[in-house]
Protein backbone atom coordinates (compact mmCIF):
# COMPACT_ATOMS: atom_id res chain seq x y z
CA UNK A 1 0.00 0.00 0.00
CA UNK A 2 0.93 3.65 -0.61
CA UNK A 3 1.31 5.65 2.13
CA UNK A 4 0.43 9.36 1.63
CA UNK A 5 2.36 11.50 4.45
CA UNK A 6 0.71 14.75 6.04
CA UNK A 7 1.76 17.66 4.12
CA UNK A 8 2.10 15.86 0.90
CA UNK A 9 1.09 17.71 -2.35
CA UNK A 10 -0.81 16.33 -5.34
CA UNK A 11 -3.79 16.88 -7.96
CA UNK A 12 -7.34 16.43 -7.50
CA UNK A 13 -10.62 17.02 -9.55
CA UNK A 14 -12.57 19.90 -7.91
CA UNK A 15 -16.60 20.13 -9.65
CA UNK A 16 -16.77 23.22 -12.46
CA UNK A 17 -12.74 23.93 -11.97
CA UNK A 18 -10.55 20.75 -13.34
CA UNK A 19 -7.38 19.89 -11.66
CA UNK A 20 -6.83 22.28 -8.86
CA UNK A 21 -3.50 21.63 -6.24
CA UNK A 22 -4.34 20.19 -2.93
CA UNK A 23 -2.64 19.25 0.00
CA UNK A 24 -2.85 16.13 2.37
CA UNK A 25 -4.03 16.53 5.80
CA UNK A 26 -6.06 15.08 8.84
CA UNK A 27 -9.16 16.45 9.11
CA UNK A 28 -12.47 14.98 10.11
CA UNK A 29 -14.97 13.70 7.20
CA UNK A 30 -18.61 13.61 7.08
CA UNK A 31 -19.49 10.89 5.48
CA UNK A 32 -23.34 11.18 3.60
CA UNK A 33 -24.91 9.20 6.04
CA UNK A 34 -23.85 11.46 8.85
CA UNK A 35 -21.03 9.50 10.65
CA UNK A 36 -17.95 11.52 11.18
CA UNK A 37 -14.64 9.97 10.72
CA UNK A 38 -12.15 11.40 12.77
CA UNK A 39 -8.72 12.40 12.01
CA UNK A 40 -8.16 11.02 8.94
CA UNK A 41 -6.09 12.22 5.83
CA UNK A 42 -7.74 13.68 3.22
CA UNK A 43 -6.36 15.48 0.47
CA UNK A 44 -7.21 19.51 0.47
CA UNK A 45 -7.70 21.59 -2.20
CA UNK A 46 -5.31 24.59 -1.26
CA UNK A 47 -7.22 28.05 -2.33
CA UNK A 48 -10.90 27.33 -0.78
CA UNK A 49 -9.88 24.10 1.73
CA UNK A 50 -12.45 21.91 1.36
CA UNK A 51 -11.60 18.02 1.18
CA UNK A 52 -11.75 17.17 -2.82
CA UNK A 53 -10.08 13.60 -2.18
CA UNK A 54 -9.73 10.55 0.04
CA UNK A 55 -6.65 8.55 -0.25
CA UNK A 56 -6.80 4.80 -0.08
CA UNK A 57 -4.73 4.43 3.32
CA UNK A 58 -8.28 6.29 4.95
CA UNK A 59 -10.71 3.49 4.11
CA UNK A 60 -9.89 1.30 7.07
CA UNK A 61 -11.02 4.03 9.10
CA UNK A 62 -13.55 4.73 7.16
CA UNK A 63 -14.98 1.19 7.17
CA UNK A 64 -14.18 0.86 11.26
CA UNK A 65 -16.21 4.17 11.73
CA UNK A 66 -18.95 2.91 10.04
CA UNK A 67 -19.32 -0.17 11.96
CA UNK A 68 -18.89 1.24 15.05
CA UNK A 69 -22.21 3.10 14.74
CA UNK A 70 -23.40 -0.84 13.82
CA UNK A 71 -23.03 -1.68 16.88
CA UNK A 72 -25.52 -2.58 19.00
CA UNK A 73 -25.43 -3.81 22.60
CA UNK A 74 -27.44 -6.30 24.11
CA UNK A 75 -27.97 -7.88 27.90
CA UNK A 76 -28.78 -11.07 28.86
CA UNK A 77 -29.26 -11.70 32.78
CA UNK A 78 -27.20 -14.48 33.99
CA UNK A 79 -26.53 -16.41 37.56
CA UNK A 80 -23.53 -14.92 40.11
CA UNK A 81 -21.69 -17.84 39.24
CA UNK A 82 -21.02 -17.54 35.79
CA UNK A 83 -19.85 -14.21 35.99
CA UNK A 84 -17.63 -15.70 38.68
CA UNK A 85 -16.63 -17.58 36.22
CA UNK A 86 -15.54 -15.00 33.55
CA UNK A 87 -14.05 -13.17 36.03
CA UNK A 88 -12.04 -16.50 36.79
CA UNK A 89 -11.26 -17.65 33.14
CA UNK A 90 -10.01 -13.32 32.72
CA UNK A 91 -7.63 -13.83 35.70
CA UNK A 92 -6.55 -17.25 34.52
CA UNK A 93 -5.37 -15.60 31.26
CA UNK A 94 -4.36 -12.48 32.70
CA UNK A 95 -6.89 -10.81 30.77
CA UNK A 96 -8.75 -7.38 31.36
CA UNK A 97 -12.52 -8.71 32.23
CA UNK A 98 -13.60 -5.45 31.10
CA UNK A 99 -13.08 -5.93 27.72
CA UNK A 100 -12.32 -9.73 27.53
CA UNK A 101 -15.37 -10.96 29.12
CA UNK A 102 -17.59 -9.52 26.29
CA UNK A 103 -14.73 -11.05 23.40
CA UNK A 104 -15.32 -14.22 25.03
CA UNK A 105 -19.42 -14.31 24.73
CA UNK A 106 -18.09 -12.84 21.26
CA UNK A 107 -16.27 -15.88 19.80
CA UNK A 108 -18.25 -18.87 21.18
CA UNK A 109 -20.98 -17.39 19.68
CA UNK A 110 -19.32 -16.50 16.50
CA UNK A 111 -18.41 -20.51 16.35
CA UNK A 112 -21.80 -21.27 17.16
CA UNK A 113 -23.18 -19.38 13.71
CA UNK A 114 -20.67 -21.44 11.88
CA UNK A 115 -21.03 -25.29 13.43
CA UNK A 116 -23.59 -26.58 14.34
CA UNK A 117 -21.62 -29.06 16.81
CA UNK A 118 -20.99 -25.74 19.21
CA UNK A 119 -24.34 -24.63 18.89
CA UNK A 120 -25.82 -27.78 20.07
CA UNK A 121 -22.88 -27.82 22.66
CA UNK A 122 -23.79 -24.33 24.12
CA UNK A 123 -27.59 -25.11 23.69
CA UNK A 124 -26.88 -28.35 25.81
CA UNK A 125 -24.96 -26.57 28.43
CA UNK A 126 -27.79 -23.79 29.00
CA UNK A 127 -29.58 -26.30 31.21
CA UNK A 128 -27.06 -27.61 33.05
CA UNK A 129 -27.27 -27.54 36.62
CA UNK A 130 -24.84 -24.36 36.74
CA UNK A 131 -26.38 -22.29 33.80
CA UNK A 132 -30.00 -23.02 35.32
CA UNK A 133 -29.33 -21.13 38.53
CA UNK A 134 -31.52 -18.20 39.06
CA UNK A 135 -30.08 -15.18 36.74
CA UNK A 136 -29.63 -12.63 39.69
CA UNK A 137 -26.92 -10.59 37.49
CA UNK A 138 -27.17 -8.64 34.08
CA UNK A 139 -24.72 -9.12 31.31
CA UNK A 140 -24.52 -6.28 28.67
CA UNK A 141 -22.32 -7.29 25.53
CA UNK A 142 -21.71 -4.86 22.42
CA UNK A 143 -21.30 -6.57 19.34
CA UNK A 144 -21.86 -5.44 15.87
CA UNK A 145 -24.90 -6.14 14.04
CA UNK A 146 -24.41 -9.00 11.60
CA UNK A 147 -23.25 -11.11 14.31
CA UNK A 148 -26.45 -10.22 16.03
CA UNK A 149 -28.17 -11.41 12.46
CA UNK A 150 -26.17 -14.77 12.64
CA UNK A 151 -27.12 -15.40 16.43
CA UNK A 152 -30.75 -14.77 15.22
CA UNK A 153 -30.34 -17.30 12.78
CA UNK A 154 -28.81 -20.12 14.89
CA UNK A 155 -31.61 -19.19 17.63
CA UNK A 156 -34.18 -19.89 15.19
CA UNK A 157 -32.97 -22.84 13.88
CA UNK A 158 -31.72 -24.78 17.22
CA UNK A 159 -35.27 -23.45 18.85
CA UNK A 160 -33.02 -21.76 21.76
CA UNK A 161 -33.04 -18.19 23.07
CA UNK A 162 -29.89 -15.74 23.29
CA UNK A 163 -29.97 -15.90 27.10
CA UNK A 164 -29.70 -19.81 26.77
CA UNK A 165 -26.73 -19.03 24.03
CA UNK A 166 -24.67 -17.16 26.28
CA UNK A 167 -24.91 -18.71 29.37
CA UNK A 168 -24.32 -21.85 27.51
CA UNK A 169 -21.21 -20.33 26.07
CA UNK A 170 -19.89 -19.53 29.88
CA UNK A 171 -19.88 -23.06 30.71
CA UNK A 172 -18.45 -24.00 27.36
CA UNK A 173 -15.67 -21.40 28.83
CA UNK A 174 -15.77 -23.02 32.04
CA UNK A 175 -15.18 -26.49 30.24
CA UNK A 176 -12.06 -25.14 27.72
CA UNK A 177 -10.35 -23.40 30.10
CA UNK A 178 -10.78 -25.23 33.74
CA UNK A 179 -12.59 -28.47 33.63
CA UNK A 180 -11.12 -30.09 30.00
CA UNK A 181 -8.43 -27.60 28.54
CA UNK A 182 -7.87 -28.27 25.17
CA UNK A 183 -4.17 -27.07 23.83
CA UNK A 184 -5.67 -25.38 20.63
CA UNK A 185 -8.43 -23.91 22.06
CA UNK A 186 -6.60 -22.55 24.98
CA UNK A 187 -4.10 -21.29 22.86
CA UNK A 188 -7.20 -19.21 20.75
CA UNK A 189 -8.56 -17.85 23.84
CA UNK A 190 -4.94 -16.63 25.08
CA UNK A 191 -4.64 -14.73 21.75
CA UNK A 192 -8.28 -13.23 22.28
CA UNK A 193 -6.59 -12.02 25.36
CA UNK A 194 -3.75 -10.77 24.04
CA UNK A 195 -5.49 -9.11 21.43
CA UNK A 196 -8.10 -6.66 23.50
CA UNK B 1 -4.43 6.70 -24.72
CA UNK B 2 -6.74 3.39 -25.82
CA UNK B 3 -8.83 1.73 -23.62
CA UNK B 4 -6.62 -1.46 -22.84
CA UNK B 5 -3.50 0.65 -21.85
CA UNK B 6 -6.27 2.50 -19.74
CA UNK B 7 -7.35 -0.56 -17.94
CA UNK B 8 -3.45 -2.06 -17.66
CA UNK B 9 -2.73 1.31 -16.04
CA UNK B 10 -5.41 1.07 -13.66
CA UNK B 11 -5.22 -2.33 -12.78
CA UNK B 12 -1.41 -1.43 -12.08
CA UNK B 13 -2.76 1.41 -9.73
CA UNK B 14 -5.04 -0.50 -8.07
CA UNK B 15 -2.36 -3.60 -7.28
CA UNK B 16 -0.31 -1.07 -5.86
CA UNK B 17 -2.24 0.95 -3.79
CA UNK B 18 -2.04 4.53 -5.21
CA UNK B 19 -5.30 5.46 -6.07
CA UNK B 20 -7.86 8.35 -4.09
CA UNK B 21 -11.07 8.50 -3.79
CA UNK B 22 -13.52 11.45 -5.48
CA UNK B 23 -14.77 13.68 -2.19
CA UNK B 24 -17.24 16.42 -2.33
CA UNK B 25 -18.86 18.49 0.63
CA UNK B 26 -19.87 15.21 2.41
CA UNK B 27 -18.14 12.04 1.19
CA UNK B 28 -20.70 9.66 -0.57
CA UNK B 29 -20.42 5.90 0.85
CA UNK B 30 -22.02 4.74 -2.65
CA UNK B 31 -18.20 4.77 -3.57
CA UNK B 32 -18.30 0.41 -2.27
CA UNK B 33 -14.07 0.55 -2.18
CA UNK B 34 -14.26 3.64 -0.42
CA UNK B 35 -15.86 2.55 2.36
CA UNK B 36 -14.02 -0.72 2.17
CA UNK B 37 -17.59 -2.70 1.42
CA UNK B 38 -15.61 -4.28 -1.76
CA UNK B 39 -12.09 -5.08 -1.76
CA UNK B 40 -9.30 -3.94 -4.21
CA UNK B 41 -8.92 -7.78 -5.19
CA UNK B 42 -13.00 -7.76 -6.25
CA UNK B 43 -12.61 -4.42 -8.06
CA UNK B 44 -9.53 -5.47 -10.14
CA UNK B 45 -11.47 -8.65 -10.65
CA UNK B 46 -14.77 -6.36 -12.10
CA UNK B 47 -11.80 -4.53 -14.46
CA UNK B 48 -10.17 -7.14 -16.08
CA UNK B 49 -14.02 -8.26 -17.18
CA UNK B 50 -14.50 -4.85 -18.88
CA UNK B 51 -14.78 -3.40 -22.15
CA UNK B 52 -14.94 0.02 -23.36
CA UNK B 53 -17.77 2.34 -24.11
CA UNK B 54 -16.42 6.20 -24.55
CA UNK B 55 -19.49 8.71 -23.44
CA UNK B 56 -18.81 12.72 -22.80
CA UNK B 57 -20.29 13.20 -19.39
CA UNK B 58 -17.23 15.39 -18.16
CA UNK B 59 -16.04 18.41 -19.91
CA UNK B 60 -12.67 18.85 -18.49
CA UNK B 61 -9.82 19.45 -20.50
CA UNK B 62 -7.17 16.82 -20.88
CA UNK B 63 -9.19 13.95 -19.51
CA UNK B 64 -11.06 10.99 -21.88
CA UNK B 65 -13.61 9.67 -19.57
CA UNK B 66 -14.30 5.90 -20.16
CA UNK B 67 -17.36 4.07 -19.37
CA UNK B 68 -16.38 0.19 -18.51
CA UNK B 69 -19.51 -1.91 -18.73
CA UNK B 70 -18.83 -5.54 -17.06
CA UNK B 71 -19.78 -8.31 -18.49
CA UNK B 72 -19.60 -11.03 -16.33
CA UNK B 73 -21.32 -12.80 -12.99
CA UNK B 74 -21.87 -9.64 -11.48
CA UNK B 75 -22.21 -7.00 -13.52
CA UNK B 76 -21.61 -3.89 -12.34
CA UNK B 77 -20.57 -0.01 -14.11
CA UNK B 78 -17.46 1.36 -13.14
CA UNK B 79 -17.06 5.15 -14.36
CA UNK B 80 -13.10 6.16 -14.64
CA UNK B 81 -10.47 8.19 -16.52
Amino acid sequence: MKIIEEGTRGVALAPGRGKVPVIFEYRDLTLDSGVVVRDVLVGVAEDTGEILTVPAQSTPRIKLARLAVKDETFSVRIPFELNDVLWGVSHELGANPTKFNSALIRFYLHEATGSRVMARRLKRLSTSDLAAKPSKTKLTLRSDSDLLHRVKQVEDREGVSRSDLVRGAVIAVKEDVFDRPRKGRLAQLRAIAEAI
Amino acid sequence: MGFSYVKRALVTALEAGNFQHEAREVFSEKNLLAVGDISVEEVIGIVKRTRARTIRFHRITGIRPWRCMCFGRRSRRLDGM
